[in-house]
């Protein structure tokens, strides 16, 4: 619904101040004529809106001052396209370490996050069998590309197609990775999605919830 | 793009306008379809006008830098990528980004198990105001009332107040009506005033 200027009531002059303030540059351009001439029409809008501002000085006192830094920008310059198709370069976007980890949350999900990755490291990179006779065999190496693993129940994810670098094209299928040897066996489940909940059109990521975390389902 | 100013504005109590005296500065739409072609300079452009928006929006809902920072990149990773199929007849870009930014909070929020997307800190109990520093640092003040209210009335408030998008702008952000947006931005308001006057009513005129 588009209002205009002749729709202008004392009540919808009333609840322009209550969602968008005092100030008319945040009413909508179709009713900011209408609502500016309302505020002058009496002593009431006047007053409605001298209330209405002091909430807005009050937050606006209140603005974070923040700055970007150097480095976040440079690393987004660095995004720029090449103009070549599906040619998007990321090699610097963002630190695969950082991802390792869970970036918050309790201890003990880190510790067994690391403890895993470990594991899960010294197995792909130095996996041995015993064939029965107790002379250690060496296994081929897994080279198998990975894109996000969930580890478990830790919380962990181990980065995504943006994390891992390289002139990524788009997004490679999903894929199971298994490890298995006579040591030990683990198992991790590929989830190619990095945004859980990706419409995969305009608009990345989850979309429009106001729930509790404990509502919602594990890993 | 060195020497370019990096420093967020601070949100003005106008809504920010980009035009420059004289002169318009180009479109969102014309630096994407530059940028799709590999215009270094207008992808340059286009991260001086948003960046610090977006960073500071994902400041507001994380209150963590590094992630904040984080959420702003993959922002414009996912926009880097779509530069080339951009359409002009779609969202504005402003909401384009603030809707993925928002997504990708939302998104890593699930992650971290344990946090709640409603952020439940909470501001200090009204009635040991009185004990309040009369010194009390404002933005943390103000910080900690937005911090109480619920994620789609913050994400509003912080999108029409202090980011200055339109209501049509905020609604497509936030994939709800301009009726909705209001809505949530009364609720917002009148939780905040509820908030704040019980801290600062000589500021509000309510004593």
């Amino acid at each position: 619904m588009n209002r205009k200027d002749n729709d202008m009531t004392e009540a919808r002059f009333a609840a322009l101040l209550e969602s968008y303030g005092a100030e008319p540059d945040r009413w909508p351009a179709s009713e900011r004529a209408a609502g500016i001439a309302c505020s002058r029409a009496s002593l009431g809008a006047g007053a409605a809106l001298e209330r209405a501002a002091a909430l807005d000085a009050l937050l606006d006192s209140g603005a974070p001052d923040t700055t970007v830094s150097d480095e976040l920008a440079e690393r987004i310059y660095a995004l720029a396209p090449s103009g070549q198709p599906n040619c998007v370069p990321t090699d610097n976007v963002i630190p695969f370490w950082r991802r390792m980890l869970p970036a918050t949350g309790n201890g003990w999900q880190k510790i067994a996050a690391t403890a895993v990755l470990g594991i899960a490291a010294g197995v792909l990179f130095s996996e041995v069998r015993h064939d029965g006779a107790g002379a250690p065999i060496a296994t081929a190496a897994i080279t198998m590309p990975l894109t996000t693993v969930a580890v478990a129940d830790s919380g962990a994810n181990i980065g995504d197609g943006v994390a891992l670098g390289s002139l990524a094209p788009q997004t490679p299928a999903p894929q199971t990775l298994s490890l298995q040897s006579d040591m030990a066996s683990l198992s991790f489940t590929g989830s190619e999605d990095p945004l859980l909940g990706s419409n995969g059109a305009d608009f990345s990521g989850s979309d429009d919830v106001e729930v509790s975390l404990a509502d919602l389902p594990l890993l | 793009m060195d020497g370019v100013p990096r420093t967020m504005q601070t949100p003005s109590k106008s809504v920010p306008q980009r035009v420059v005296a004289g002169k318009a500065s180009p479109s969102d739409d014309a630096l994407l379809a530059r940028t799709a072609k590999g215009d270094r300079q207008a992808w340059g452009a286009l991260v001086d006008r948003h960046l610090a928006a977006v960073s500071r929006y994902a400041g507001y809902v994380l209150k963590d830098e590094t992630q904040a920072e984080d959420i702003a990149q993959d922002t414009f990773v996912r926009l880097a990528r779509k530069a080339e199929d951009w359409t002009t007849d779609g969202p504005s870009l402003r909401s384009w980004l603030y809707r993925v930014a928002r997504n990708l909070c939302i998104d890593y929020m699930r992650r971290q198990r344990g946090v709640s997307i409603e952020f439940a800190e909470g501001l200090p109990d009204p009635r040991g105001s009185a004990a309040i520093d009369r010194d009390m640092d404002m933005k943390r003040l103000i910080g900690a009332a937005l911090d109480a209210l619920p994620e789609r009335q913050r994400t509003a408030i912080v999108l029409v107040h202090f980011e200055g998008l339109s209501g049509t702008e905020a609604g497509i952000a936030l994939n709800i009506s301009v009726e909705a947006v209001e809505s949530l931005l009364a609720r917002a308001r009148r939780a905040l005033r509820l908030d704040l006057a019980s801290l600062a009513p000589d500021l509000l005129g309510e004593h």
